[in-house]
């Protein structure tokens, strides 16, 4: 017989979250400063998560942790699908507020661009974010594989990130 | 963790772990308290965070290590294609206490619909007809008793895919799926619980043996959540289910790269039990490719946490398959410690039901060691305990290689004496064809008993009476 201890189920998490306005209030302002949505946007994101915890019965360790991390994610799904909208269709036709971010055009230009400086970035960098962004290892995983120190691992990724970043600049 | 303030600001790749919480807590706490203060690093978070969607926009169009082939519908996870969102999209405390109210209603109905398909067919198949499923609370009640199921599947993997079966045919019958913009379709979608339906069909399947019938419903599954709720945790689950079909087929490659996917996901969310069960199901895949090593790390970390979590069923899998890697790599010492410790960790009272499995692995050490006297003991020591729980299957396999040991050890008397308890107990559940206990005495007979035989007999044995008990218990 499994005797595991007790811990709150994701939907009785659900259930904490939406008695608790100060949790939600900070999301909400995270989504804000961290993402840029408007109030209503950030909203739909937190119903969505609402939602999501509501249906999974997973057993939770660290319940705000968990609450975060799904609003973290069905933030990016958020971004992500409105990008995928404004590319489909032209901005005075999305029924959205207009674009905060980059016209499609540049992202397409952005992600050519680096697609050229992954391909130039350091092998130790490449394989990092390689098993990180494709295989799907963890960062941590991700830089335990590569021979190298770990302070040397943090070098070349701190150099290669900033030369990314200048690339998106 | 070096680095982390080493400077006046936190550096690009602590803030990239950052955004991929992967940093520990009180890292992650620390680097938080210097973001608070610090607009400079907020813009580079920022900055990073935007690279961080950059990057794996790019890594969507990059093969994955050429393990799976750009066609393979689990090459990349898809994108969530949700329906369109209705405008406005409503009031979200009256939606979020409507999605309560409704799944505290669905707790008792879930309870109902897993006992009814413990009962006879029809019984599930008059509940199934009895639901509403236009209401919200029979559609979670439905997805919660389709989750349970899926946790619970070890116990009978036949029940399992009769209560999959069901629920399809249910939903079939539903379809098509009413008002995408209704509250009830909004909290759980129909093609949702029809994806959650494919996993539990799939998962049956994996245990089953069926294996392109489960990548028929991991595929379906896959496609069903991306089309409605798009919950990661549900893409992680097909992932680690699809990982552990891949490595049974002959692709642990491709095995080992959807655990990790899955892992991650797991990991982000903060479900380390989850993320231990990937972990054993690519250490499965390792050991499939002789990254032996790799493999029992990946099952010595995985044991660590089902033994701090008392996830016992889960802790004994990963110590036997551990015990197991180390046996194949000829680090038998290694390996008895390993059982004797797990034995340590277990308590012969509160335990009663895994107790047997790791004396089994430990009679399974010492027989590969030769100590075929210590192995007769262990053996019929794993028999009694596996016959107090009435596993019958379980209990005349351990008999039969008692049998063995004992013959091995040169005690021709003891085995002899053995066989026709076996042959009783063989004859009481009319568990195998009596031929084969003819030939197994023949073999057993006279000064120099044929070995090779006597092996060639107890593998056949084994495989009959795993059939035949694995088929009882799931039917």
């Amino acid at each position: 017989m499994e005797t595991e201890p007790r811990f709150p189920t994701s939907r009785e998490v659900a259930e904490a979250l939406l008695l608790d306005a100060g949790q939600r209030s900070k999301l909400l302002a995270y989504a804000g400063a961290r993402f840029g949505l408007a109030l209503e946007d950030s909203e739909d994101v937190l119903q969505d998560t609402a939602l999501e915890l509501l249906r999974q019965r997973t057993i939770v360790r660290n319940p705000r942790g968990f609450v975060f991390s799904v609003f973290h994610g069905r933030c990016c799904d958020f971004l992500e699908s409105r990008r995928r909208s404004r590319r489909l269709l032209p901005n005075n036709l999305s029924g959205s507020a207009p674009a905060a971010g980059p016209a499609p055009d540049e992202t397409i230009d952005d992600r050519l661009a680096l697609r050229q400086v992954f391909g130039e970035v350091s092998t130790s960098c490449r394989r990092l974010l390689l098993a990180y962004y494709v295989e799907g290892r963890s960062l941590r995983e991700a830089a335990s594989a590569i021979a190298l120190a770990y302070s040397g691992v943090w070098k070349t990724m701190t150099r290669c990130l900033r030369r990314l970043r200048r690339c998106l600049a | 963790m070096p680095g982390l303030m080493r400077a006046a600001h936190l550096d690009d790749f602590t803030l990239l772990r950052y955004t991929a919480r992967d940093l520990d807590e009180p890292d992650r706490r620390q680097a938080e308290e210097h973001l608070q203060s610090c607009p400079e690093c907020e813009t580079t978070l920022a900055s990073i965070e935007c690279l961080d969607r950059e990057l794996k926009a790019v890594a969507s169009g990059i093969p994955a290590a050429g393990d799976l082939s750009p066609d393979d519908p689990f090459a990349r996870r898809p994108k969530h294609r949700p329906p369109p969102a209705p405008s406005p999209r409503g009031d979200f405390a009256k939606l979020a206490a409507a999605a309560l109210e409704a799944s505290e209603r669905a707790g008792d109905s879930s309870v109902r619909i897993l006992a009814a398909a413990r009962g006879e067919a029809g019984e599930l198949a008059a509940l199934m007809d009895g639901l509403a499923l236009s209401d919200a609370g029979d559609r979670f009640a439905l997805l919660y008793a389709l989750q349970e199921a899926g946790r619970q599947i070890a116990e009978n993997p036949l029940r399992a895919l009769g209560l999959a079966q069901a629920a399809i045919a249910a939903l079939e019958r539903a379809a098509p799926g009413g008002d995408p913009n209704g509250a009830s379709e909004r909290m759980v979608p129909l093609r949702a619980l029809e994806a959650q339906a494919c996993l539990l069909a799939g998962q049956a399947a994996n245990w089953t043996g069926e294996l392109e019938a489960a990548r028929k419903r991991f595929e379906e599954a896959y496609r069903g959540f991306a089309e409605s709720t798009g919950d990661e945790v549900s893409f992680a689950m097909v992932e680690y289910s699809e990982s552990q079909r891949r490595s049974f087929a002959g692709l642990p490659g491709e095995g080992a790269l959807l655990a990790r996917r899955a892992a991650a996901s797991f990991a982000a969310a903060g479900l380390e039990d989850y993320v231990a069960r990937s972990r054993v199901a690519e250490g499965i895949a390792l050991a499939k490719l002789n990254r032996e090593e790799e493999a029992l790390a990946a099952f010595r970390a995985a044991a660590a946490v089902f033994l701090e979590r008392q996830l016992w069923s889960n802790y004994v899998g990963a110590v036997n398959a551990a015990g197991a890697c180390l046996m194949r790599a000829g680090r038998l010492a290694e390996a008895r410690r390993e059982f004797a410790r797990a034995l340590k960790s277990v308590s012969r009272d509160r335990h009663a039901a895994w107790v047997p499995y790791i004396r089994n692995g430990l009679a399974n050490v010492l027989f590969s060691a030769g100590s075929y006297a210590d192995a007769a003991k262990a053996f019929s020591q794993t028999a009694r305990l596996f016959a107090e729980l009435n596993l019958v299957g379980q209990t005349l396999i351990a008999s039969l290689y008692e049998i063995e040991s004992w013959a091995l050890a040169g005690d021709h008397a003891r085995a002899g004496h053995r066989l026709e308890l076996f042959r009783a107990e063989v004859a009481r559940h009319r568990a195998l064809d009596p031929a084969i206990i003819g030939q197994l005495e023949a073999a057993l007979s006279g000064e120099n008993p044929d070995f090779r035989e006597i092996a060639n007999l107890r593998q056949r044995a084994e495989e009959i009476l795993r059939d035949r008990f694995e088929k009882n218990r799931a039917s």
